[in-house]
């Protein structure tokens, strides 16, 4: 989508990246926004799971996941994201097209690349932190790396996957609410220290 | 803060306070000091600080009379200004040093207080006071009796200015939850601890220990105070167990959910940076131990209020906690053998104890003991009577029993009737304690799923068995878990005596003998209640407001519930208890909101297109969760100026404006065509690729939903539009008739609102504005992109864009889609681009502006009670095919013709205004509600027109077009002869659309 005169504008709302909260010691939360990422749902038609699962695997290598949970290589991920849809991130911005020519006719492939950001939540309070957040139980006897919830984090809809054992957790919502999830994040974080980086921000 | 630290009533060693740090607080302007691990109490009590407040009802003044969460007469309003919270309890308000409280409830002073009128005025305001007196006149209540009440009565005032400070919400799972960090509470922590479960203590108070910091116990040979560090230290080096303090678990919910309150900086002076004050949380935990204790019991008599009447336990507490005399010579009064430890207490405090007062005839061994060691007088059989003295509190007892009637002076009355289990929290849900008497107490012997009670809280009131009664609770609690818990051996504690008789009041006493203190409850008001027919226990609260206010009755509850059984001459067991509910304390409602404040509140969604707006000076509306360009005002614009002339331009030239907001669902599958037939009133399968068609979709009910576009973009793959406020509506309705109602049908559909920056370009220019934003390459011309259209483009060098071409405004217009990331910079295009034809962006009034003109239906006419054809939208309901509200769409009075339906209006003399809202009304007829005959629902000012114009619901519209009514609005005091007309004020023909 390289584009020589518009210019790209990441979601409303999120600062450029900085050190919030106390400034004194590590941050105990590191947050990466991520924009340009490739990102789509996809939703196998009726009886097409399978076809859908030999599809991916057989153009990407990677496999659908169980409910609940997500399968990764590095930041590129295909993650359960609800009843008969999967959503799949990846660095790469030529990636919904190669997943739509592989599954194309087995699927709803709906590109989604700017209808939602992707935070990257890490840190030794991270999961302290979330637990501000969500009311999934994300203790890692309940949750663990490559678990997927879908849930309110504050007052909006978010998923949230458990992408290492740090631990460390991605946060994917509408771009839209990026404002607000900044505000939550800065407001409950800030007793941690936190570090924002990324290329997704506005300023 | 100047002054000296002048503690008087501090005793020169014991205690769990840092001595070596002072603390200066002001409480009602004095300057006094404290130390760490003082409560407020505890550091007025230092001080010789009696008279801490006014009693609610007739001012009477007040002690401190506890030394935790039950406290009824030590409120005070802690801080200033923003921060002033009133009704905290001084029994735990942790002191810091800086700490500025004031009593409450007196005018002008605490020691001269004008309303204390009201004690000898008592008899006039007995229970049921307010029901009999201020029944009549009614118009009275409002005007004299309301504002008269609130200013003599209410607590402590609220700071009515923001609070500057922030409050946050939390999640915490756990297997086992403690509620008490007393010795059963340590040890069931403990117990479950070491099993591996997830364990959350909660401890309202700063320090945990419970109990055990207030007496003076050993455990294992040591002080307790030892044996609780060394648990601490345990617990804390424990991965899996989490301890909460100056958290109260305050309330019990449904599925194992608890909500408590960590109170994370109110014990200074104000939250540092980066923290909250308080921070609520959200429990789950799969089994529950209730061990949070018992709250001592008073005994009723005369003048049983002064200050210096207090809980035995309270004195105690004083003593070995924080070190502080509560008196100087005491008289203490109970019927049970834990109050022998209190004469011992005081004794070692060096308190002279004059008396102990025994209604048992023949007191017990334990007592004798004690009372030789003392050196008190032990009179058995007998009781207190009343309490003499003054506002600054008692002076003197009048004792009468056995050994005859006496006085004896004394500064301090340490009183106990037993002791309740604290079992509020098991009751949350429902269950009703029981009454056990054996205990003299109601228990929880119903316990809710999962809940267990241990210690004091389960009538275990002896420290062995709350030990043992605790490790045993806990190894239960986490084997149900799935955990093996070891079954520890039981520290070893010294045997206490523990019989007891409880004593509810003195009869025949002099003076007002209270109940319940914190709401001037007194006996009388119970016996009125009775005699009046109020004796069920919910009717008696209502009726005496016993068991009311901030302390729900902790120490009153029981009390008045044996004095009705009494009166009665029934059994408590059968006179029942009222219901406990949420919270145990009260909580502030900010904690309960946590960032859910102002503009957070609910979200807020930002388009696409936000930065630019905002950039060209935009005003922006709330539609839905979303932020919408309303108006782009140049200087001196109000907003009407400013919308006539973005409007002017979409029908003149050339105006562009963000649609991003509007919902946009994609739709795929073999089955969407038949998904969408089923879905939309009008027929949808037979639109051809690369078409658009307008769509409305109803209710079950039969009334419309809400309308919007179709596209199809393939064969199988279609995008539909919404409304910007109904959009999450559309999207839950779609999912309910995929899931429930066709779930046969092989269709996927997700938002992609966001995912699309759409911009609506409109007016006679703006096919040529678009030739300089679409690629050269693409065709759109009318031939090749007729009306209703669809096409994917390129533009600007090469971004990919869908631009379809549909008009809102009723002029040549077109939608153009591009991924989100370029919506900012589109607008940016667009703007320059459109400059040769002095394009404007546009906000949601011209939008407004508009549609009317068009007669189009939006939001006020599409609002819930609208049928299709009310809307004029009849012909699109198809007859050959079902879909969801046909049936009902055909009851009669749907179809009634005299149903108000969509009609235009103008006012018979064009220089009036309209007004929306207003109800239409045959010439000459009375304005009332028999003569309705619908209303107004959008009006503007029509830019082409120049005079304003209307869209309303009128009853038989269509017939009367070219008639004449009135539109009548009682609000605004107009009333305006309207012209009925075509709803269409321009082009009718729609020429303009296809041009």
């Amino acid at each position: 989508m390289a584009d020589p005169s518009l210019q790209i504008q990441h979601a409303y709302g999120v600062p450029l990246p900085s050190r919030f909260g106390r400034q004194d010691g590590d941050p105990g939360v590191r947050v990466e926004l991520h924009g340009a990422l490739s990102i789509c749902t996809i939703q196998p038609f009726r009886g097409r799971r399978a076809a859908c699962a030999a599809a991916l695997k057989n153009a990407i290598e990677f496999d659908l996941p169980a409910a609940g949970r997500s399968n990764r290589r590095g930041h590129n991920m295909v993650a359960w994201a609800g009843p008969g849809m999967f959503v799949a991130v990846f660095a790469d911005p030529s990636f919904v097209e190669r997943i739509r020519e592989a599954l194309g006719g087995n699927a709803a492939i709906v590109d989604q690349s700017d209808g939602k950001v992707l935070f990257r939540v890490s840190g030794r309070d991270a999961r302290t932190l979330l637990e501000k957040g969500v009311t999934v139980d994300l203790h890692p006897r309940a949750f663990a790396t490559g678990h997927a919830a879908l849930t309110l984090l504050s007052h909006l809809s978010a998923q949230i996957i458990q992408s290492d054992d740090a631990p460390a957790y991605e946060i994917v919502l509408s771009r839209a609410f990026a404002a607000d999830f900044w505000h939550w994040l800065e407001e409950s974080a800030g007793e941690f220290g936190l570090a924002l980086s990324g290329n997704g921000n506005s300023g | 803060m100047t002054g000296g630290d002048n503690q008087l009533f501090r005793l020169s060693a014991g205690g769990l306070i840092d001595r070596k740090a002072a603390l200066a607080f002001a409480f009602d302007g004095m300057t006094l000091h404290g130390h760490p691990g003082d409560t407020l109490a505890s550091a007025l009590i230092a001080n010789g600080v009696r008279l801490v407040g006014r009693s609610f009802k007739y001012h009477r003044p007040r002690g401190i009379f506890s030394s935790g969460a039950e406290e009824p007469n030590a409120l005070v309003e802690l801080r200033t200004g923003a921060r002033r919270e009133p009704n905290t309890r001084a029994t735990q308000v942790e002191l810091y040093d800086g700490l500025v409280a004031s009593s409450q409830n007196r005018w002008p002073s605490l020691s001269f207080d004008l309303m204390a009128i009201n004690g000898l005025a008592g008899p006039l305001i007995s229970a049921g006071f307010y029901y009999k007196t201020f029944m009549w006149p009614a118009a009275f209540w409002e005007k004299l009796y309301e504002p008269m009440i609130r200013r003599a009565a209410g607590l402590g005032r609220a700071a009515g200015v923001e609070d500057p400070d922030r409050y946050e919400k939390a999640t915490h799972h756990c297997d086992v939850l403690v509620i008490g960090s007393g010795p059963a509470g340590l040890m069931a922590a403990l117990t479950a601890g070491r099993a591996g479960a997830r364990v959350l203590l909660v401890e309202q108070d700063f320090r945990l220990g419970g109990r055990l910091l207030d007496e003076r116990e050993t455990i294992d040979d040591a002080s307790a105070t030892v044996w609780v560090a060394a648990v601490e230290a345990e617990l804390e080096s424990l991965p899996d167990v989490r301890i909460l303090r100056r958290t109260t678990l305050f309330g019990s919910y449904d599925q194992k959910a608890f909500v408590a309150v960590e109170r994370v900086a109110d014990h200074l002076p104000e939250p540092p940076p980066f923290l909250p004050r308080q921070r609520s949380w959200r429990i789950f935990s799969k089994q529950t131990l209730l061990t949070a204790g018992s709250i001592e019991r008073p005994i009723v008599f005369g003048d049983n209020d002064r200050p210096g009447v207090m809980l035995a336990g309270a004195v105690r507490s004083y003593i070995n906690r924080q070190a502080v005399k509560p008196g100087s010579r005491a008289v203490v009064f109970a019927g049970n053998d834990d109050a022998a430890r209190t004469a011992a207490d005081m004794a070692a405090a060096g308190i002279l104890v004059a008396a102990i007062v025994d209604p048992r005839p023949e007191s017990s061994s334990a007592m004798q003991v004690e009372a030789k060691a003392a050196g008190a007088e032990l009179l058995a059989g007998s009781v207190v009577t009343r309490a003499l003295g003054n506002k600054f509190g008692v002076q003197a007892v009048e004792i009468a029993g056995t050994t005859g009637a006496r006085t004896i002076d004394c500064d301090l009355v340490a009183v106990s009737s037993g002791w309740n289990p604290t079992i509020h929290i098991a009751s949350h849900l429902g269950n009703r304690p029981t009454w056990n008497p054996q205990l003299s107490a109601f228990v929880a012997q119903v316990m809710p799923e999962g809940m267990q009670a241990a210690g004091a809280a389960a009538g275990e009131f002896a420290l062995a068995a709350a030990l043992s009664s605790g490790t045993a609770r806990g190894a239960e609690a986490a084997d149900a878990v799935g955990f093996t818990a070891r079954r520890t051996a039981i520290p070893r504690v010294l045997p206490e005596p523990s019989a007891a008789t409880p004593l509810w009041r003195v009869r025949g006493t002099k003076g007002k003998a209270f109940v319940d203190l914190q709401h001037d409850v007194t006996v009388s008001d119970i016996v009125l209640a009775e005699r009046e027919g109020f004796r069920a226990v919910e009717h008696l609260k209502r009726y005496t407001t016993l068991g009311m206010a901030t302390d729900q009755g902790k120490t009153a509850n029981v009390t008045g519930l044996a004095l009705m059984a009494e009166i009665t001459g029934s059994d408590i067991s059968r006179v029942g208890t009222t219901t406990f509910r949420p919270p145990f304390t009260p909580v502030a409602i900010g904690a309960l909101g946590g960032h859910a404040r102002g503009k957070q509140f609910r979200p807020t969604r930002h388009s696409p297109t936000h930065r630019w707006a905002k950039a060209n000076g935009a005003v922006f509306v709330e539609a839905g969760h979303w932020l919408r360009a309303q108006y782009f005002p140049q200087p001196g614009d109000d907003w009407l100026k400013a919308a006539l002339r973005e409007a002017r331009a979409v029908r003149e030239r050339v105006g562009f404006c963000d649609v991003s907001t509007l919902g946009k669902i994609d739709l795929q599958g073999p089955d969407a065509a038949r998904f969408l037939d089923r879905l939309y009133a009008n027929t949808i399968s037979t639109l051809a690729v690369g078409k658009v068609r307008y769509g409305v979709m109803l209710r079950e009910d039969g009334f419309v939903l809400d309308d919007g576009t179709v596209a199809r973009l393939a064969d199988t793959h279609w995008l539909v539009t919404t409304t910007t406020a109904n959009a999450a509506r559309v999207m839950q309705h779609m999912e309910f008739c995929a899931q429930v109602l066709w779930p046969d049908l092989d269709v996927c559909f997700s938002s992609v609102t966001d995912q699309w920056a759409q911009i609506a370009v409109a007016g006679p220019r703006s096919r040529d504005l678009l030739r300089g934003i679409v690629d050269p390459a693409c065709d759109i011309s009318d031939a090749r992109l007729p009306y209703m259209g669809t096409l994917t483009v390129t533009i600007c060098g090469g971004t990919p864009a869908r631009l379809y071409r549909i008009s809102f405004s009723g002029e040549l217009a077109y939608e153009l889609a591009v991924p989100a990331r370029f919506g900012d910079a589109l607008m940016t295009a667009i703007a320059t681009a459109g400059k040769a034809f002095s394009a404007l962006p546009y906000g949601t009034e011209a939008l407004s502006m508009l549609r009317i003109e068009k007669g189009h239906a939006a939001g006020s006419e599409i609002n819930g009670q609208t049928t299709a054809r009310d809307l004029g939208l009849g012909r699109m309901v198809s007859t050959k095919k079902d879909f969801i509200g046909r049936m009902l769409a055909q009851r009669p009075a749907l179809v009634d013709p005299a149903r108000p339906a969509l009609v235009g209006f103008k006012p018979v003399d064009r220089n009036e205004r309209l007004s929306a809202g207003a109800h239409f009304i045959d010439v000459g007829a009375a304005p009332t509600t028999a003569n309705d005959l619908g209303h107004m629902t959008s009006v503007t000012l029509s830019p082409v027109l120049g005079h304003w114009i209307g869209l309303g619901l009128l009853s038989r519209s269509r017939e009367r077009i070219g008639q004449t009514v009135v539109a009548h609005d009682p609000v605004r005091g107009r009333s305006t002869k309207v012209e009925i007309c075509d709803p269409v004020f321009h082009d009718p023909e729609g020429a303009r659309l296809r041009g």
